[in-house]
């Protein structure tokens, strides 16, 4: 009977790796951007969410902007904390000095004037979605 | 190419044999380690996805969770399927046991994956699904290869 278990866990592992391997191909093929998915802690203060797209762009997703694109930036202020970030293509070539290229839609006009009293950087993204909007 | 079957049935080898071996004992392997979990992933990740706006990841989180879940239930059928062998009443809560810590290990690495040093939240969700997978497969491969017999 140990046998048994041992073979089905064999093969169960399998299996599970296999399936974890597809959904990783479907995911890279049909929706790259949820490899940078994530969200701010939900304990997180909203008046505080300025701070936290700050961390969770340069921060906690571990994005480097030496090889990441950012194209698309929502900011749900219903929720007041949540953020989700896509990232697309490398910009080594497009960006060596390592600034932050926003290029997508934003939902809310109200949060990219918040970006802009936030840091540098943010005011870099503003003037570039200026640009290409 | 005619060359190389020559040899191969030389040696003995009778395909027609080999593919029909191979299709009796892999198909239920196939079916019980990929096929079994990957239906109701998909069902339940539908309804998940279609019920709320999360991203992809708290949607892979909550899948997985959900094929825990299942998985307990599906290993419910180890007491009826190995009641009549040897020792069935050692293994089979032991493979209960096993059901339940890893649906302990995916709450884990959902709420505090964090804390474990697995930063991104796309990798939770991919070691969560694995072990939702080996949940719900374990379970399956045990009934449907030796159950049966």
């Amino acid at each position: 009977v140990l046998h048994m278990i041992l073979v089905a866990l064999a093969c169960s592992v399998a299996g599970a790796i296999i399936l974890d391997g597809v959904v990783y191909l479907l995911l890279k093929i049909f929706a790259p951007h949820a490899f940078l998915e994530t969200a701010v802690d939900k304990t997180a203060a909203p008046q505080a969410q300025t701070a936290n797209i700050t961390d969770l762009i340069f921060g906690e997703t571990r994005i480097s902007t030496k090889r990441a694109h950012i194209t698309d930036l929502h900011l749900l202020t219903n929720r007041g904390w949540f953020v989700r970030v896509k990232i697309h293509s490398a910009i080594d070539s497009l960006n060596p000095a390592g600034q932050v290229f926003l290029l997508g839609q934003h939902e809310e006009s109200d949060d990219i004037e918040q970006l802009e009293q936030t840091s540098p950087r943010q005011r870099t993204a503003k003037s570039m979605v200026d640009v290409v909007q | 190419m005619s060359v190389l079957c020559l040899r191969a049935t030389d040696l003995g080898f009778n395909r027609h044999f080999a593919l029909q071996f191979l299709w009796s004992n892999m198909l239920p392997l196939v079916l019980s380690s990929i096929v079994i979990p990957a239906a109701p992933f998909a069902v339940l990740t539908v309804f998940r996805a279609a019920n709320s706006q999360e991203g992809i990841c708290k949607i892979l989180l909550a899948g997985s969770l959900d094929l825990s879940i299942l998985s307990v239930g599906i290993a419910g059928g180890i007491f009826e399927n190995f009641k009549n062998m040897p020792n069935a009443g050692v293994y089979s809560p032991c493979v209960v046991l096993a059901e339940l810590l890893l649906v302990a290990s995916i709450t884990l690495i959902s709420n505090r994956g964090r804390e474990m040093g697995i930063i991104e939240e796309w990798k939770r969700a991919f070691w969560a699904l694995g072990f939702g997978f080996v949940s719900v497969a374990f379970p399956s491969c045990l009934i449907l290869i030796y159950g049966r017999s």
